[in-house]
């Protein structure tokens, strides 16, 4: 089930996939996360995520949780977020979550200056108007605002380490609208491989997990972990070509056909 | 499939799995370097030195893959890290890491002056005398820089993400001029 086709992100004759590759990887990992139970890689891959000043997901969450309620590209006030989830927790509270996820673009909508943010009346950069949201959005999930523990945004990218400017830049901004705690946490998307391989689910998730580990694989998203080459033992021993003899002699007798016509069109013109 | 083709079939093959892993130590490098203070000026190009001369078919393969990193805080200070797989006559070698640390001059406007690619090639196959793994060398003035620190160290003792910070991230970062 392609999530991102559902909600409209690639056109009917896939013309705008290249465009559309972030949504389709956002699409992939988090439709895996919602067919497996949340504890098998939801949760572990929000724990992998902290803040600049060394905060992390993982301090907010010392309750079990029950169930995971995803929305792919909401619309809310002042933003289309990638991802809102709400965690349901065994104590019956919520962790509500947004991700904003990047694999080749840049955040979009520059933060403000040190200067022009001391006059900034409403929020500019993405991060920082997806988090005016997420602090808004237990009303779109019909959660009583009470019910809520934290509000969380995870910015996940493709890089290697954490973009401390423009982490540092988008915390600003959220602090300049009288945010009183701010959970901006990032993490990326290598950090999943590690979660996958750690994993012995059996029955039918494991085969969602397989998939999604050849699709990171494939991807690219892994750190360095040394160069493993084929030996020549492993090669197959069988030719990839059909046959090799019989059809070198075809092919003469296709080229003498060939000559023949050859010298009726020299003669004839 | 007869033997010589499997062979070469297995070498292309292997090949690309060569340069992927190498991209992945490039890039992961890079990032380490770059939480340690530096600047990689060459975006996603690769830099090395290629040929597709007809009469030089040796370096028609990327011979081996460097990048530099300019101290943020002192521009004039230049590191270097090359995974290098021949030596500057083509002949294949255990693969090395080459690691190096330049003093660049500066030209008239206090400005540090361009570095070439060669460097770390040069440096560690022409001007250092020994050919000692895992210590340093140094030398003196030679084109745009003032003085410069060189290691090698074998590809085979990095096998891992621990391993590239230890022998080579840390080092380079620590390595003096």
């Amino acid at each position: 089930m392609t999530i991102a086709e559902i909600h409209g992100k690639i056109s009917g004759l896939g013309s705008n996939l290249t465009d559309r590759m972030e949504d389709l990887l956002t699409s992939d990992v988090f439709t895996a996360c919602k067919y497996l139970k949340p504890q098998t890689l939801l949760v572990p891959f929000l724990n992998q995520s902290f803040g600049l000043k060394n905060t992390k997901f993982t301090n907010l969450l010392n309750v079990p949780v029950v169930s995971a309620e995803y929305h792919f590209w909401p619309r809310l006030n002042r933003s289309e977020p990638d991802v809102l989830i709400s965690l349901m927790l065994e104590s019956g509270k919520y962790i509500v979550v947004i991700i904003e996820a990047k694999y080749f673009s840049s955040l979009s909508g520059d933060s403000p200056t040190e200067e022009n943010l001391t006059i900034a009346t409403a929020p500019k950069g993405q991060l920082a108007r997806e988090y005016l949201d997420l602090l808004e959005s237990a009303s779109f999930l019909c959660i009583p605002s009470k019910k809520v523990s934290s509000y969380v945004l995870i910015y996940l990218t493709a890089h290697r380490m954490i973009p401390e400017d423009s982490m540092r830049d988008s915390y600003q901004e959220i602090r300049h609208f009288n945010v009183p705690t701010i959970n901006l946490f990032w993490t990326n998307w290598f950090a999943l491989i590690p979660i996958i391989k750690s994993l012995s689910s059996q029955d039918q998730e494991s085969l969602i997990i397989e998939d999604l580990h050849l699709l990171l694989k494939r991807k690219r998203f892994v750190h360095y972990a040394g160069y493993i080459l084929d030996s020549l033992e492993k090669l197959p021993t069988q030719s990839i070509f059909k046959s090799d003899s019989i059809h070198v002699s075809s092919y003469y007798l296709s080229v003498q056909e060939l000559d023949d016509i050859g010298t009726i069109y020299n003669g004839g013109v | 499939m007869k033997k010589q083709m499997e062979t070469i079939k297995t070498t292309f093959g292997n090949l690309f799995t060569i340069y992927t892993e190498t991209a992945t130590l490039l890039l992961d490098a890079e990032s380490l370097m770059e939480k340690a203070g530096y600047t990689c000026p060459h975006g996603n190009t690769l830099g090395t030195e290629q040929s597709k001369n007809m009469n030089n078919p040796g370096w028609w393969i990327t011979p081996y893959a460097a990048r530099y990193f300019i101290d943020k805080k002192h521009p004039h200070i230049l590191k270097g890290l090359g995974v290098f797989f021949v030596t500057q006559y083509y002949e294949a070698i255990e693969p090395l890491i080459i690691i190096a640390s330049f003093d660049m001059k500066k030209d008239d406007k206090d400005e540090p002056m361009d570095f070439g690619y060669y460097y770390l090639r040069y440096i560690w196959f022409n001007l250092v005398t020994g050919d000692e793994m895992n210590k340093e060398y140094s030398f003196g003035e030679k084109w745009n820089f003032n003085k410069a620190k060189v290691m090698a160290i074998p590809l085979e003792n990095i096998k891992d993400m621990d391993a590239l910070i230890k022998m080579v991230i840390d080092p380079l970062v620590e390595m003096g001029v």
